[in-house]
């Protein structure tokens, strides 16, 4: 593995839940992530997948300090940045960038769209006119619009040219890491294509790391060197893609998987539609032992009790006593 | 064979400020009983003006809708009084919404809203539309049905409520279910839930069912044929192995060549340039030729004509035939 940018240590996210009007007191806890280590090394694209509800958006933004944790650490380049305050924060906010799924988000409706992609320029870096006028020009062209774009208003642009703003926004200040919240789930299939190489190509020319969270898992394959798969607010597997989509080992992952349609229409016929039953359960009450023992087909009585830990095998990360048996993996030295 | 439901050469257009907006030019449709047509095309293409054109559910004060069939059945809707198609809607031909909040009333409880459905079409006593109502939230897959009766819209996941508007659309076993993205919301393993639900139900039932979608991996699974919608038209038709196996449209092989897969990994996507068009901005010329890697002058001067090809497909596209070997 490269040099490590980024680094969360037994991350927990907890959102306490309130009752009493005057005298409130906290009722219960919503576990959006709860005991999440990962790391992220210089140059990697690692994904992050699993149903909605699961914390990789929570788990994003601890990352990027923009939601506090309730407990862990979150180290970047080095630093321990758990308990930065905001002014600290300021100086690795322009290193740390996010871009959001809904192109809209990083659009204000009443800036022209140089302005908005000036925006964190004029927060962060001290330039003249001149220069911040020929910065925001040449970001523009990198996410592949002309000069021209720059006087326009957002509601004139199509989904897929607001997300190349909201990608070059991101990229204004040169970041290390863009953390990408399913970047591409509200775009046109003939528009995902080209985002998906635009963000290929900027992670090349500028050597970034990415977190991609995302749904579409054949987006993840072609897009991250690694991948972990959440399952109410715990990684459940994690490894490289050849490891974790390609010979998937944690029952969830495997179930999530051939929940994806296949794209040929004689072997979806002869597959037929794999469903996995049930629903991702609440966090604020995740189920005893394994959370996923309720849905799982493999389960064993002892996964209604014991959580099963994150171990190593190898280059993979599974947490599943039950699939660790079958496949008789070797544990990591 | 009659088709369930026929469509044909269907248009509308909205009244706008500097004139009309042609949001459907011309689009055919036409599914027989027990299969499934699935409409594929991006946002804009005019999926879901299509399909509310056809239920009839288009404000004639914004929409002018012609067409030259427009048939369920035995049955011409286009001459048939608007009360008599109304009555129709719910009843022999429904629809599910992608958003199911569309068809759900947020104040009701689910069982009063299913069991309504019922006493409307059916004229059906409280307690049989409400044995039918609960009978029916079993068949999709709802447990403890007598309890979800009582609850509300949002007491339920979005998944639930899918589930809970395909028992509303199925109650009155129509011939013929119009989905508009019903999964394009949910989560992978609710939608492959959900699409395995219709199946199911098309199995015991023989409905006759359109799916529009934008995922191809939807299409490959559900289809028996597929009308792949651009610019307001049905650019290519055919049946669904035809479809993937031998895309004979520019645009349906572009789309298939851009999605992102496993095998592919390492290498650049395929992506296709340019942006779909925008209904007031359509171009004079083939609706794909500004984004066509195979565009002729010929394809900038006019429309290609629909083209029916000897398996039985449709193709729009005057350089169909020469590229069939490329
Ligand atoms: N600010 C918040 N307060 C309370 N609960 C929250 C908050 N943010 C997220 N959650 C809950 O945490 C869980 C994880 O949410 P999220 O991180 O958005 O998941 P994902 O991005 O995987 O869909 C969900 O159950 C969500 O409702
Ligand atoms: N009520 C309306 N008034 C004006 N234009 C409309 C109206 N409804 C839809 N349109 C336009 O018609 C075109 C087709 O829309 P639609 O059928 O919703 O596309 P799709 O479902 O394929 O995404 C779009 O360009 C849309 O903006
Ligand atoms: S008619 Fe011309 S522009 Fe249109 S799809 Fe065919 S080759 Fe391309
Ligand atoms: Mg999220
Ligand atoms: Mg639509």
């Amino acid at each position: 593995m490269p040099e490590v940018l980024a680094q969360l240590t037994d991350v927990q996210v907890h959102f306490p839940v309130h009752s009493g009007l005057l005298l409130p007191r906290e009722v219960a806890r919503v576990r959006a992530v709860d005991g999440v280590s990962l790391a992220i090394g210089k140059g990697e694209v690692l994904g992050l997948v699993g149903e909605s509800g699961s914390g990789k958006s929570t788990l994003g933004r601890a990352l990027l300090r923009l939601q506090d944790v309730t407990a862990g650490r979150v180290h970047f380049a080095g630093a321990d940045i758990t308990h930065w305050h905001r002014r600290q924060l300021q100086a690795v906010r322009r290193r740390m960038t996010v871009v959001f799924q809904d192109p809209e988000a990083s659009c204000n409706p009443r800036m022209r769209i140089g302005d908005a992609v000036a925006e964190p320029l004029r927060v962060h870096e001290r330039l003249t006119a001149a220069e911040l006028q020929h910065k925001v020009l040449a970001l523009l062209e990198q996410v592949g619009l002309d000069a021209s774009y720059a006087l326009r208003w957002p509601h004139e642009l199509s989904g897929g040219q607001r997300q190349r703003v909201g990608i070059a926004r991101a990229l204004a200040t040169d970041p290390e890491l863009v953390v990408l919240d399913e970047p591409i789930s509200a775009l046109d299939v003939s528009i995902q294509a080209q985002v998906l190489n635009l963000l290929e190509d900027l992670r090349r020319q500028r050597g970034l790391s990415y977190l991609f969270i995302g749904h579409d898992l054949g987006a993840v394959a072609h897009l991250c060197d690694r991948v972990a798969v959440l399952y109410l607010g715990r990684v459940v597997e994690a490894g490289s893609v050849a490891d974790v989509i390609a010979a998937p080992q944690h029952p969830y992952t495997q179930a999530l998987l051939r929940s994806v349609p296949l794209h040929d229409p004689v072997a979806a016929r002869a597959r037929g539609l794999q469903v996995l039953d049930g629903e991702i359960p609440s966090p604020l009450h995740p189920p005893p032992g394994c959370a996923f023992h309720p849905r799982c087909r493999r389960a064993l009585p002892a996964c209604q009790q014991n959580r099963p830990e994150l171990l190593a095998f190898g280059t993979r990360q599974l947490a599943c006593p039950v699939a660790t048996q079958d496949a008789q993996l070797p544990i990591a030295s | 064979m009659t088709a369930a439901l026929e469509v044909s050469a269907l248009a509308v257009a909205f009244a706008g400020d500097r004139g009309p907006i042609v949001a459907v030019e011309d689009v055919s449709l036409r599914v027989a009983k027990g299969r499934t047509l699935c409409v594929v095309g991006e946002s804009g293409s005019g999926k879901s003006v299509s399909i509310l054109a056809t239920m009839g559910l288009l404000d004639p004060q914004r929409a002018v809708v012609t067409a030259q069939t427009l048939r369920l059945g035995d049955v011409d809707l286009l001459t048939l009084p608007a009360t008599q198609r109304r009555a129709l809607n719910g009843d022999r031909l429904a629809m599910v919404f992608q958003d199911p909040m569309t068809s759900l009333n947020p104040y009701l409880r689910i069982g009063q809203q299913l069991t309504e459905v019922l006493e409307v079409h059916r004229q059906l006593s409280r307690q049989a539309a409400t044995a039918q109502a609960v009978a029916m939230l079993e068949a999709v897959g709802i447990s403890a049905p007598q309890a979800r009766m009582r609850a509300y819209p949002h007491e339920l996941s979005g998944g639930m409520r899918q589930r809970v508007v395909l028992a509303m659309a199925l109650l009155c076993q129509p011939d013929v279910l119009l989905a508009d993205e019903p999964t394009t919301a949910l989560d992978v393993t609710i939608q492959a839930q959900v699409l395995k639900l219709i199946q199911d139900l098309q199995a015991r039932n023989g409905m006759a069912v359109v799916l529009v979608t934008h995922d191809m991996g939807v299409v490959a699974h559900m289809a028996d044929e597929v009308a792949v919608l651009y610019g307001g038209l049905v650019v290519e038709r055919a049946a669904v192995r035809d479809l993937f196996t031998a895309p004979r449209h520019p645009y349906t092989r572009a789309l298939l060549a851009s999605i992102p897969a496993a095998e592919h990994r390492g290498q650049r996507l395929q992506a296709i340039a340019g942006s779909p068009p925008s209904p007031v901005a359509r171009p004079a010329g083939c609706v794909f030729a500004p984004r066509c890697a195979f565009a002729v002058p010929q394809c900038q001067a006019a429309r290609p004509p629909e083209e029916a090809l000897a398996d039985g497909r449709t193709v729009r596209c005057f350089r169909h035939a020469e590229l069939a070997d490329a």
